[in-house]
């Protein structure tokens, strides 16, 4: 039921966009794969502006979380007092991952897709015919060409060297995205935590490009490019002197006017954006800094 | 990418291929339909393996299989799937593998003449979706990346003009097809070519609107050229003109069951067609095509005595009336995997085989099917 569900409202929707946009970009399936990475970044776009908001006032709130979280013992209160918080600064924690979680059924959906668009056997492109819409414009498309730039997008990541070359392009992408990605860690440990994952997360995605379709690291690739682009935009790259294009969006007033740390609640430039403390300062200091 | 996101991410990796499991892949099998040569059957019994069968009334004794797993030289030999059936030349077959090369084969025993030991895959590039077809001292046969080689029947070296392989735009998964003196070639790229055995030389080309997978000869004159965008060309073999564009209701990926200047064929949305073949065109046998309950039909048909006899995926045999196109009966195979490979007259009744590497014999008369039972495979 769930698998019909999954093919008839995802899947072959996506197979047939693949093969829609491939057919129109001169029967280039890898450039299928790029215009749909690209396609889904922007219809996401609204959704993505409103996380990195979402996570800004979050980020704005840790020191207030902080001190709540050491003024209460009890966990119900303490819980109560940070959703008092939430409420009073319009923020929704969940609004942080929402893009995120969209993110995965397209994934696993292009997933499948791929490898049943460039079928690898006489069975599978049988298998294709079950998928694709009735329009003439789409039967005419088949069977795709699974070759792009001369790889091949069916083949996995550990089946020949432009295969390992995809491996390393998704774990230094990857790597980047998480360099230029914002963050809401309030302390050292958390801090390390965060450094921690950002050495991990290349290194296990790569592991798995290992066994992916060239074509769904294709699309790793792309959508972690296009990720960086857009954190570039909205964050600033400090070491090459790049200041944001996109502006912060404010805390909300109620907040602003008891927020305790000028610095968080409305940073301005990138690297106080890195830690909720400011840069090299530590929630201790923030708080001595702090008006009585 | 924080902490929780990623956690969340490095899950939803984990469980992708549990995830997408519900979105089935399928592996190379083959559907190389039954062949008869004397009084023997040939079936692929597994998947990249061929048994040579002694038929005896309900049940079968197979007197070699290749590859033999029992002996050391066919250990390594990795065919994967066979998709069309053996052709038979003297004391030899010919057969084509998808992945593991062409071997000629000794009847008798069903010992590789060539290549002596292996396989020859690394000589073909590609894999071959189709079968071989015969012409005087030479094989044929084309492959996934566009080439068609020639090779000679008596040791598997390239054929005198075939020193290379022609390359054509798209794979070849049809099994070409001789016509006198001509090769035709069809490609996944929509095109028909009509190559010289003599020189090598392209006598015509024909471009379909879609893929063509299947290809089969109707008489010296036509050629059955389905395409996977639903359009079933007739196409006339002296000039590549065409004699007849039928557009059914879905893909068309099957041969036809030829009678006369009848032919008869099922496409993939589970109706069945007849088409009377003039020289002025093609034109529907029946007021309404036949329906098999709207199961996907890549078997090709078979007819017997005025009845058509046709096998879908479900697995259901369907008897149809070749006069009317009116269904005489349904028999569902109860004991067997899909039916992808064609359906094969012999003798008053059809034969048939699953995927699973199952035979049956479909009876006309009686409309009904029997399973025969294959003893003496070695898996």
């Amino acid at each position: 039921m769930i698998g019909e569900i999954f093919t008839l409202v995802l899947l072959n929707p996506l197979v047939n966009l693949l093969v829609l946009l491939s057919h129109g970009l001169f029967g280039s399936f890898g450039a299928a794969i790029i215009a749909f990475t690209l396609l889904i970044r922007a219809v996401t776009f609204p959704l993505t502006l409103r996380q990195i908001h979402a996570t800004r006032t979050m980020q704005a709130l840790q020191p207030r979380i902080s001190e709540v979280n050491k003024k209460y013992s009890d966990p119900k209160r303490r819980q109560e007092e940070v959703m008092k918080l939430y409420r009073e600064a319009g923020a929704n924690p969940l609004s942080c991952i929402g893009p995120f979680f969209l993110q995965i059924p397209v994934f696993i959906a292009l997933y499948s897709a791929i490898r049943i668009a460039l079928p690898n056997s006489p069975e599978a492109l049988e298998k294709l015919s079950g998928h694709i819409y009735s329009w003439s414009y789409l039967q005419h498309a088949l069977p795709l060409s699974e070759r792009f730039l001369g790889i091949d997008l069916r083949s996995n990541g550990d089946a020949s060297i432009a295969g390992y070359v995809f491996v390393v392009l998704v774990g230094l992408t990857t790597w980047a995205q998480s360099k230029t990605t914002i963050t809401t860690a309030t302390d050292d440990k958390a801090r390390a935590q965060q450094q921690m994952m950002n050495v991990m997360l290349p290194l296990m995605f790569a592991f798995f490009a290992l066994s992916f379709p060239l074509g769904v690291s294709l699309y790793w690739v792309v959508n972690s490019v296009a990720q960086i682009a857009f954190n570039i935009l909205t964050y600033g790259l400090p070491a090459f002197g790049i200041e944001p294009v996109v502006k912060a969006r404010t805390a909300p007033l109620a907040l602003s006017a008891a927020a305790p740390a000028p610095e968080a609640a409305a940073p301005t430039s990138a690297r106080e954006l890195r830690t909720a403390n400011g840069s090299g300062r530590s929630k201790r200091q923030n708080r001595r800094r702090r008006p009585e | 990418m924080n902490f929780r996101r990623a956690a969340i991410l490095a899950m939803a990796l984990l469980l992708l291929p549990l995830l997408s499991s519900c979105v089935k892949v399928f592996n190379p099998v083959g559907w190389a339909p039954v062949a008869f040569d004397g009084d023997s059957a040939y079936v692929v019994t597994s998947k990249g393996h061929l048994s040579a069968l002694k038929l005896d009334g309900d049940s079968a004794t197979a007197s070699w299989t290749f590859p033999d797993k029992n002996r050391s030289d066919d250990k390594k030999l990795e065919l994967k799937a066979i998709y069309g059936a053996p052709v038979f030349d003297g004391d030899r077959l010919y057969l084509a593998s998808f992945h593991g090369g062409v071997f000629a084969l000794r009847k008798d025993d069903g010992r590789p003449v060539w290549p002596a030991s292996g396989d020859n895959a690394s000589k073909i590039e590609g894999d071959i979706p189709g079968g071989v077809a015969l012409s005087g001292d030479n094989v044929y046969f084309g492959t996934t990346e566009g080439h068609v080689y020639g090779w000679k029947k008596s040791d598997g070296t390239p054929a005198a003009g075939w020193e290379k392989p022609k390359t054509f735009d798209g794979g070849v998964w049809a099994t070409p097809v001789v016509v006198g003196d001509t090769l035709f070639v069809a490609t996944m790229k929509g095109d028909l070519h009509a190559i010289s055995l003599a020189d090598g030389s392209e006598k015509w080309k024909f471009s379909a609107s879609g893929a063509i997978a299947d290809l089969a000869r109707i008489s010296e004159e036509y050629l059955f050229v389905p395409s996977i965008n639903r359009h079933l060309y007739v196409i006339r073999t002296a000039d590549g003109s065409v004699a007849g564009d039928f557009e059914a209701g879905d893909w068309v990926w099957t041969t036809p069951a030829v009678s006369g200047n009848k032919v008869f064929f099922g496409d993939f949305g589970g109706k069945v067609y007849g088409l009377d073949i003039t020289a002025t065109g093609v034109t529907p046998t029946w007021s309404q095509p036949a329906s098999v309950k709207g199961e996907r039909v890549k078997a090709g048909a078979a007819i017997v005595d005025d009845v058509v006899v046709v096998a879908d995926r479900s697995p259901t045999v369907t008897f149809i009336s070749a006069a009317d196109g009116s269904v005489l009966n349904a028999v569902p195979l109860t004991d067997g995997d899909t039916v992808r490979a064609d359906v094969v007259a012999r003798d008053g009744e059809a034969y048939l085989v699953t995927t699973d590497g199952k035979l049956f014999r479909a009876d006309p008369k009686q409309r009904r099917v029997i399973e025969i039972t294959i003893n003496g495979v070695k898996k």
